[in-house]
């Protein structure tokens, strides 16, 4: 078959010119984009360690971390008359240590609003690059803190406060404790191993926070089937101890009690004293701490007692700005819980210790090496490393092989480091080594993959990584914030959970929005895709309101655009991830933002609740810790682009 | 008579025995269906919609049709119409030689045409299996070559509007039309391979491969060959399709085509082509297309169905032009 022999050889010289030329190392730099998590590759293999030796003096790094950091604080007291504030503080200068920022700490002499609404004036007018403060009275400080956001400062509040959409002043986000959060798994806590009935004992009902703490409480009791109800106790600790006695001479069934504080545990702990009553008979929980309580901890009257973390507001606040300032990385969340942190047996005695040595195995199902989506999470492990002092090595299998990823896990707890992370890629294989890890008492959180504690059932501390739902929640707010008439969710891989879960977030806001959306599935064909598009607007010409998935869905959608001739501004855009053409288009105005999940966050903060938890006993307060969505917009779009690749 | 005189006067019968009988009964009926009952469906931008999001599966079919009709299937068009955007895109942009890069996004999907025909001549595997094989094969080779990432640009490098440019004589002056040059690609591929199929001996080939490979091997025809062609004809094909589509959206990835092979034979079947080869129009190939194009317009306008169940209806729509195909087939 001579003429087929001749087509060997031809194959041969072609397959060495594609070999030879065009090779992706001449890809232009245009092609940057940050791809959508993408896992499976073909390669060889063994497992690679790459060990991160942060320097004792990090000022190695070049770049965006080198910057110095001017912020401003204003609190409604100080740790000079209110030691609370003491430990806040202790926060705020740790994290300014750390993150070489200078932190400036202004407040009242005594506790009065109105002078701290004037030094909030001051601290503006001081030009910062970024302000933390406590939201005490949203009212009166909404004029000074539209001051500092016009003037282009990022503001985020810690202490008090309820979040930029209640309190109707756009900033970045709240950091502080979760009340209802506190109360649901504080009462998750308790009906663990079953219970009869449960009460939760309020000392002030009528206060927004402590009725908070109860319904969430109640919830909990609901979801697991336990009856339960609020029992309201005086200010008089001898009428509360007797309140508390009849009720449970009326409910004898009652065997589940969380108390919202001191004022609720003392006269509890008196009427068990006067009951006769022993650690184990009763189930109880209650809120803060004291020596009573600490004391009740340890001898296991009480199972837990819920702690806001002051320390976290503080730390927290100085981090969230400096991320702000230097990868344009924002809060994924309106509020960022700090607490509850709970502390049980196993802590209650914990000594802080900041200067602690630290050893921290990472395990991942990818490698920077071949998937390059992994080298911006590798960037934030190795920042936060270098800035907190801490030793990370990052073990992962030369190629998508999960069983390999298993027996990582167990080789990093061989180690017997002082903390692992991980990503709970696909938790029935991952279980046991993890739960080796959790016997032998080594901290465990999980980043980039996962379900959270609850869902996975593997009693890690957290899950870092985006909230699906929450993006396109929040993104349909953003995108309907001036109104809209009809929106649509651009759904290129319906089925895709992830994806659903997305436009499910759209479309519940849009319903809350009052707005008519629904959701449209296109296909891997762009042209295909484009007609689909341009056919629905026809059929429904009033849609105005448009959220793309990724890169997949945006690149048909701008087709769409150029076809129809539609300019920015025409209809409100927003998309989940970036491309250097949804880049281009947040630029020019047409797309109102792109939602990032943040992998440098997911990398960078892993390392970070590992240290706070090893150094300073503090516990990440949800299951879930977003680090998405975090949203792209022409405020901070060109900082983004800077670093793609790297940090972001 | 010869084959070819043979074949002229064919073409010259009455309509009902032609290949594309079938199918462009069927597309009359339906398109005056949708004119009557879909709102908006009679407007430019619907019409010039459903031309455009024909053309990329269309390309791709032209090519299918051909190798079908020769008694082969070829499944990893998809991979290759990846690559050759790929290619195309690191190669045009940024200065770079726009005839270097045409070039090589055609050359290679020839080249992997080639490998399959090389396989399936070679070993005597059936096209549906080899085909099957170099889908993943060649998909694991985009893989490494793209190193695993989309790539996209937001240049605007001139020549692709003569790809998949807007239409804006057109365009300009009918309000809402978007009519895209890839369209005349797409119309001009089709008009040169249907003439290649009924006027020139090489068609003729591959009619008699298709239909009865003994037969034709009997006469003197080289059927190995003839089939080898058709390979790489439907590589280099897919090959277009993914110029054309770079051209336009500038974004390729792993994934792009994934599915395009299914489409293209449904469109194929559906056009009046016969799976088991020797009969069928590269014109039916087209038409295919426009049918479940027109359709899918058609469903979305009326939201009959939620968009996503789209792909049921192209099913009763390949069962049915199957049936009305053989029916009209046997009639003559």
């Amino acid at each position: 078959m001579k003429p087929v022999r001749y087509l060997v050889l031809l194959i041969l010289a072609g397959t060495l010119a594609l070999a030879g030329c065009g090779t992706p190392a001449e890809t232009p730099t245009a092609a940057a984009p940050t791809p959508v998590p993408a896992e499976p590759t073909v390669s060889p293999a063994e497992p690679t360690a790459v060990p991160v030796e942060p320097t004792e003096a990090p000022a190695a790094e070049p770049g965006p971390a080198e910057k110095p950091l001017n912020l401003i604080f204003v609190q409604h007291a100080l740790c000079a008359w209110d030691s609370f504030w003491c430990t806040v503080e202790n926060g705020i200068n740790q994290a300014a240590a750390d993150m070489k920022a200078n932190v400036t700490i202004l407040g009242p002499d005594q506790f009065d609003l109105e002078k701290v609404a004037q030094l909030i004036d001051q601290a503006v007018a001081a030009n910062p690059d970024g302000i933390g403060l406590t939201v005490t009275d949203p009212d009166l400080f909404r004029e000074p803190i539209q001051r500092a956001l016009d003037a282009g400062i990022p503001v985020v509040a810690y202490n008090a406060g309820s979040g930029p959409v209640k309190d109707n002043i756009a900033y970045m986000t709240y950091l502080g404790q979760d009340e209802y959060q506190g109360g649901y798994q504080g009462g998750q806590r308790l009906g663990a191993g079953g219970g009869t009935q449960g009460v939760c004992i309020n000392h002030q009902v009528g206060h927004a926070g402590l009725d908070a703490r109860c319904n969430g409480f109640l919830d909990a009791m609901q979801e697991l089937g336990i009856p339960a109800e609020v029992l309201a106790i005086s200010n008089d600790p001898a009428e509360s101890q007797t309140i508390i006695s009849d009720y449970t001479t009326a409910n004898p069934d009652t065997d589940v009690f969380l108390t919202l504080g001191p004022n609720g545990a003392n006269p509890f702990y008196a009427f068990l004293d006067a009951a006769g009553l022993k650690p184990g008979d009763v189930k109880h929980g209650t809120f803060d701490l004291s020596p009573e309580i600490a004391a009740r901890i340890k001898d296991g009257t009480t199972l837990f007692g819920i702690d806001q973390q002051p320390f976290l507001q503080g730390y927290g606040a100085v981090q969230i700005l400096t991320m702000v300032k230097r990868y344009g990385i924002t809060p994924a969340l309106p509020v960022t819980s700090t607490g509850p942190g709970f502390i049980d047996a196993s802590n209650v005695d914990f000594v802080a210790d900041p200067s602690r040595a630290l050893n921290l195995v990472f395990v991942q199902h990818a490698l920077c090496a071949w998937d390059s989506f992994w080298c911006v999470v590798q960037k934030g492990i190795e920042t936060a490393a270098a800035e907190m002092n801490a030793n990370v090595t990052v073990l992962g299998p030369d190629q998508f092989d999960l069983e390999k990823v298993a027996q990582l896990i167990d080789q990093g707890v061989a180690a017997n480091p002082d903390g692992i992370a991980l990503t709970v890629t696909d938790p029935d294989l991952f279980r046991e080594p993890i739960q080796g890890a959790l016997d032998a008492g080594i901290p465990v959180v999980a980043y980039n993959a996962g379900s959270g504690p609850v869902k996975d059932n593997i009693a890690y501390m957290t899950y870092l990584g985006q909230d699906e739902y929450a993006g396109g929640y929040q993104g349909g707010q953003r995108l309907a914030a001036g109104g809209g008439t009809q929106g649509v969710c651009i759904n290129h891989q319906v089925g895709h959970a992830g994806l659903d879960a997305r436009c499910n977030g759209f479309l519940d806001a849009m319903e809350e929005l009052g707005i008519p959306a629904e959701v449209l599935a296109i296909s891997n064909d762009p042209a295909e895709s484009q007609t689909i598009i341009s056919d629905y607007t026809t059929a429904n010409p009033d849609t105005d309101v448009f959220l793309t998935l990724g890169p997949n869905g945006a690149n048909p959608f701008y087709a769409f655009l150029d076809a129809a001739g539609l300019k920015p501004g025409d209809v409100k855009h927003g998309t989940f991830d970036l491309s250097p053409e949804i880049i281009a288009r947040i630029k020019d105005g047409t797309t109102l933002f792109g939602i990032d999940q943040q992998p440098f966050l997911q990398g960078y903060g892993a390392v970070q609740i590992l240290v706070l938890k090893l150094r300073y006993g503090i516990s990440p307060a949800m299951p879930v810790t977003p680090t998405g969505p975090g949203f792209v917009d022409k405020g901070n779009v060109e900082i983004v682009e800077k670093l793609a690749g790297t940090y972001r | 008579m010869s084959t070819i005189a043979a074949r002229q006067k064919m073409n010259r019968r009455r309509i009902f025995d032609s290949p594309i009988a079938g199918p462009l009964i069927t597309t009359v009926a339906v398109f005056s269906l949708l004119c009557a009952t879909v709102p908006h469906f009679l407007t430019m931008r619907s019409l010039s919609g459903i031309l455009n999001a024909a053309t990329l599966t269309g390309m791709v079919t032209v090519g299918i049709t051909l190798l079908m009709m020769a008694g082969e299937f070829d499944l990893s068009v998809g991979p290759i119409m990846a690559m050759a955007a790929f290619l195309y895109g690191f190669h045009s942009v940024q200065g770079g030689n726009q005839l270097w890069a045409l070039f090589l996004a055609l050359l290679i999907p020839a080249l992997m045409g080639a490998l399959n025909g090389f396989i399936v001549i070679r070993t005597g595997i059936p096209s549906f299996i080899a085909t099957l094989a170099t889908r993943f094969i060649y998909g694991g080779a985009v893989w490494l070559y793209s190193a695993g990432q989309m790539f996209q640009t937001i240049e605007n490098v001139p020549i692709y509007s003569v790809f998949n440019g807007r239409l804006d004589l057109i365009a300009d002056r009918i309000a809402g039309a978007n009519f895209r040059t890839s369209a005349f690609w797409l119309i001009g591929m089709v008009l040169l391979f249907q003439y290649v199929l009924v006027r020139t001996r090489f068609g003729n080939h591959v009619f008699g491969t298709g239909g009865n490979p003994g037969a034709t091997a009997a006469q003197g025809v080289n059927v190995k060959w003839v089939k080898f062609t058709c390979f790489v004809m439907s590589g280099v094909l897919a090959g277009l399709a993914g110029i054309l589509l770079f051209s336009q959206y500038k974004t390729v990835k792993i994934a792009t085509g994934s599915g395009e092979e299914l489409n293209a034979i449904a469109a194929a079947v559906i056009g009046g082509t016969v799976l088991t080869g020797g009969s069928g129009s590269v014109v039916g190939a087209l038409i295919g297309v426009l049918l479940i194009s027109m359709l899918r317009t058609g469903v979305v306008l009326v939201n009959l169905v939620p968009a996503d169940n789209f792909g049921a209806i192209v099913g009763v729509t390949i069962v049915g032009a199957a049936i009305i195909n053989n029916w009209i087939r046997n009639r003559s």
